[in-house]
């Protein structure tokens, strides 16, 4: 035989089957671009000269690496999905007298084409889409924007030998596959009766039970740090009983419909309900995988779209003014020093020798004490270690300074306190603080005091005393070991002057750094200032978020295609199974419009059922992903909300589309007469 | 009034642009009275299949008209046509047609539920009909699970089921062993004794020998036809295939 006679039938035997391969080759296509895109960018200057790039550059790798993880496992399994399709053909081949090493040939030169075909025409398009990514990175971190135009070398070679090493894969899962078969069994393959799905009720039990477990788990978790431990065992669980439900469990529901006579001996239900117990046996891992795969695309995007979003928010709930100044003393009686008056008088200064008016000007003095809450006591501890689900940090202001911080007016007596809580919840009417009882008047929810509450990650109680004074009695109190546990702070912070440009406004507040940190007549006490202006910490928030939503956009988009290419594929395959079923209803007095109905509402059905369990998924995700999400500064709900459920609007939107393209071709090959 | 009426029926099939045409069936006459057991026989690519086609009205004729119960119902509109065929007419195929996602039972009730009717109904009408068709047991099977000859008899009771006019036989011995298709056309026989009118299509002697009336078509006519009157089966086997030697070798008319 001359030697390019598999290379041709390789190549007429994917033409033939362009139905098959071009999603394919697409899918590769789209990994190879998107993987040289993201690696790309990791490398690129633009991204190390930006504010806290090292950070990005890490994110986009991460991004990296679910590519190439998911992308194998994807490839991997699209591939012997069309390697199966083609049994007949390979039968057909080695009924004509191929023999099973030259039907290898075949398929190895098949895997040779498209490994070279989509390298290169993936790499050809990551490297022209490249500059338009970065642009929009840029514009999402509000970076700099650069005109250069560079190919990245280490990146292409990255690619290149990640896709060699799946493709290499590939190649020799598609020759055992092929190898293992029996050519008389090839032909036959789609012929064979099949048994009608058992249903099996208890494995469909202990799906919903896992499913209720994990929900329960996800909902009554009530420390944001033991959702840190839970959440990983949450998604496994919910992973493993969607699989469950959407295999055994819509098998089970399928006969339990039959088991109603008057139900399923109608019209409407008859067919889609016996059809769908056989497809759901075989197809319910897929459907599962497209729900995963749907619930992933919105955990993701919706989290890391609300940190983008909601980062003013977190910002400003960290940095309650656009300049502070604090003075932390490590016990009560810093406060009592002239050291706060001394920060007001270089202020002042300052601001009378440069001419420089802030808009707003707060002050305040308070102090924290952390401890374990053993009912309404919290005991002393100085030390925080992830599994301590009793640990609170509580911080505690004067009335005076909240109600001028807050404007408002409350009134309390010597023992009466205002609550607020962050993180956690407290229900009783007295707390007890250390051995100081104290009772609670109100609750209050506004504190945008303690912009430092929310950089740590602990539960938080803000606590309004009539005077600080009352600290007193505890000011220097020790836990069990010995260790300090309380410590009290004097805040100033202040507000831009408006006339001055953002720059200007930086450089004021370096020259007022300067001063503090060169003026030796606040060195008396044991202290430390902690200087920080809003503006500066912005750009690095805008890096991370703005990188994390971008990685998290990227692979939304990988994880999209990959739900239409396994849509589309199951589309196909059940248009040709459903083709021959449908004309002998037409033979048994079915009309057209009977059947087009039974087929849309079989197709609707199996397709958004899905995307109803991904949405029921992310509901109860929710207040877990709200939990992460406070970890990371972000205090405002209702932006976490909407944006929520717009990703899950937009995910509805793009998965109708989808729909409607792959409906198309099922209609296709079942009118096909 | 003949049950069946089929008038000068015409079909021309032609290539997708028009170009060549094949005339399937070039005028076609004959009736059916109620009762009958009628027999087409015909070689292949004689136009039997386009006859039965039309017949089913699965397929529209180019000229000439079809009456059942003096009802012209190439006239019918397309949605009408699948009812009409639902409630009037009956199918066996050669290959079974049976679905393989429905027990026995369930495809056997699929033309009544597609005709709205309430389950207890069907399970009263099914019962007679599978006992007098020998299924009654294997009715919770699925057809992956039975032989073939009980597929096809499935058929006919899902054909039977709602006591259609007149049942249309497409080779129902076609895909049958030699004992099953000898059970089948007795099946056939005792089905048209209760007064089942019957049309069958075949290529089998033996198959059309049991008939009461065979039709046989040639290049697109009916060419010629034999009453049983009092022969055995036998007798019209013998004579039917008199006739088909005679086709073939291109013999005139008697």
């Amino acid at each position: 035989m001359s030697k390019v006679f598999f290379p041709k039938l390789a190549k007429s035997g994917m033409t033939k089957n362009y139905k098959l391969y071009i999603p394919y080759l697409l899918s590769c296509i789209g990994m190879i671009m998107m993987l040289y895109i993201i690696c790309a960018l990791s490398y690129s200057e633009t991204v190390a000269t930006m504010a806290a790039g090292r950070d990005l550059a890490v994110i986009l790798r991460l991004g990296v690496g679910v590519i190439c993880i998911f992308g194998s496992i994807f490839l991997i399994y699209t591939n012997s999905f069309l390697i199966k399709r083609r049994y007949r053909e390979f039968g057909l081949y080695s009924i004509l007298g191929m023999d099973r090493k030259s039907i290898g040939r075949v398929v190895f030169w098949e895997s040779v084409i498209v490994s070279f075909v989509s390298l290169f025409v993936g790499l050809f398009l990551g490297i022209l889409f490249f500059k338009f990514a970065e642009l929009f990175l840029i514009k999402i971190v509000e970076g700099a924007v650069t005109f250069s135009f560079k190919i990245s070398a280490e990146s292409v070679l990255i690619t290149i030998g990640v896709f060699s090493v799946i493709f290499l894969i590939i190649m020799l899962k598609s020759l055992i596959m092929v190898g293992k078969a029996r050519p008389l069994e090839l032909l036959r393959t789609t012929e064979t009766g099949e048994k009608p799905p058992k249903a099996n009720f208890v494995l469909a039990i202990i799906g919903a039970g896992t499913l209720a477990f994990a929900y329960y788990n996800a909902v009554t978790i009530e420390s944001p740090l033991a959702v840190l431990y839970w959440f990983f065992l949450d998604v496994v669980l919910v992973i493993i009983a969607t699989y469950i439900l959407f295999i055994a469990g819509s098998v089970a529901l399928c006969k339990l419909l039959k088991k109603n006579k008057n139900y399923y001996y109608k019209k409407q239900h008859f067919v889609s309900v016996s059809t769908m117990a056989y497809r759901m046996k075989r197809n319910g891992a897929g459907l599962a995988s497209i729900c995963i795969l749907a619930t992933m695309v919105l955990v993701m995007i919706s989290s890391s779209a609300s940190l983008y979003f909601g980062e003013n928010y977190a910002l400003r709930a960290r940095y309650p003014m656009d300049v502070e100044f604090s003075l932390r003393f490590p016990t009560f009686d810093g406060l009592l020093t002239d050291a706060p008056e001394k920060i007001d008088n270089i202020m002042e200064d300052i601001i009378k020798s440069e001419n420089y008016k802030p808009a707003e000007v707060k002050t305040y003095k308070s102090a924290m004490i952390t401890g374990l809450l053993d009912g309404d006591t919290l005991v002393p501890i100085n030390y925080f270690s992830d599994s301590m689900d009793d640990f609170r940090a509580v911080y505690i202001i004067g009335l005076d300074d909240y109600n001028a911080y807050q404007d408002e007016k409350y009134e309390l007596k010597d023992n009466e306190i205002i609550l607020g809580t962050f993180r956690c919840n407290y229900k009783g009417d007295s707390l007890n603080i250390a051995g100081l009882d104290l009772k609670i008047k109100e609750r209050s929810k506004s504190f945008d005091v303690f912009g430092d509450s929310v950089a740590i990650i602990v539960p938080t109680f803000y606590v309004v005393v009539k005077d600080l004074a009352v600290l007193k009695p505890i000011g220097d109190i020790k836990d069990a070991d010995g260790a300090n546990v309380l410590y009290s702070e004097y805040y100033y912070g202040y507000n831009y002057d408006e006339r001055f440009s953002k720059e200007e406004s930086i450089e004021f507040f370096h020259k007022i750094k300067d001063k503090f940190v060169h003026n030796d007549y606040i060195t008396e006490n044991e202290y430390i200032i902690r200087p920080s202006t809003i503006e500066e910490e912005r750009s690095d928030f805008n890096t991370l978020y703005g990188g994390l939503f971008f990685v998290g956009i990227m692979l939304s988009i990988v994880f999209i295609f990959a739900a239409a290419v396994i849509i589309y594929y199951k589309q196909i395959c059940e248009g040709y199974e459903d083709k021959a079923r449908f004309s002998i209803m037409k033979k048994v007095g079915m009309t057209g419009r009977n059947i087009k109905k039974s087929i849309n509402s079989q197709v609707l059905t199996v397709f958004f059922a899905p995307l109803l369990m991904a949405g029921m998924h992310l509901a109860f995700a929710f207040p877990v992903v709200w939990k992460l999400l406070q970890l990371f500064g972000l205090t405002t709900l209702w932006v976490v909300v909407v944006i929520t459920l717009i990703a899950f609007v937009i995910y509805g939107i793009f998965y109708a589309i989808i729909y409607k393209g792959t409906a198309g071709a099922y209609y296709n090959i079942v009118s096909n007469e | 009034m003949s049950l069946l009426e089929v008038k000068n029926l015409k079909k021309v099939y032609s290539t997708r642009f028009g170009g060549n045409k094949v005339e399937a069936l070039k005028n076609v006459n004959f009736t059916v009275e109620e009762g009958e057991f009628v027999s087409i026989m015909g070689e292949s690519g004689s136009g039997k299949t386009t006859l039965l086609n039309i017949l089913a009205a699965l397929d529209s004729a180019t000229a000439g008209s079809v009456l059942l119960d003096g009802k012209d119902f190439s006239k019918l509109k397309e949605t009408e046509v699948a009812t009409f065929r639902r409630d009037n007419l009956g199918f066996v195929f050669q290959e079974f047609n049976l679905l393989d996602t429905f027990s026995i039972e369930d495809n056997i009730y699929l033309p009544l539920v597609l005709a709205d009717r309430n389950h207890k109904e069907m399970s009263e009408k099914i019962k007679p009909i599978a006992q007098r068709l020998g299924i009654s047991d294997i009715l919770k099977k699925y057809p992956y699970e039975v032989s073939g000859g009980q597929k096809q008899r499935a058929a006919v009771a899902r054909a039977l089921i709602t006591n259609p006019k007149i049942i249309l036989a497409d080779e129902p011995t076609g895909a049958l062993d030699s004992k099953s298709s000898d059970e089948l056309l007795s099946l056939f026989k005792e089905v048209n004794k209760t007064g089942q009118t019957i049309l069958m299509v075949t290529h089998s002697v033996k198959a059309a020998s049991v008939a009461s009336r065979v039709l046989f078509i040639k290049d697109g006519e009916v060419f010629h036809q034999i009453y049983r009157g009092d022969d055995t089966n036998e007798q019209l086997y013998q004579k039917i295939s008199d006739t088909l030697t005679m086709l073939q070798t291109g013999g005139e008319r008697k």
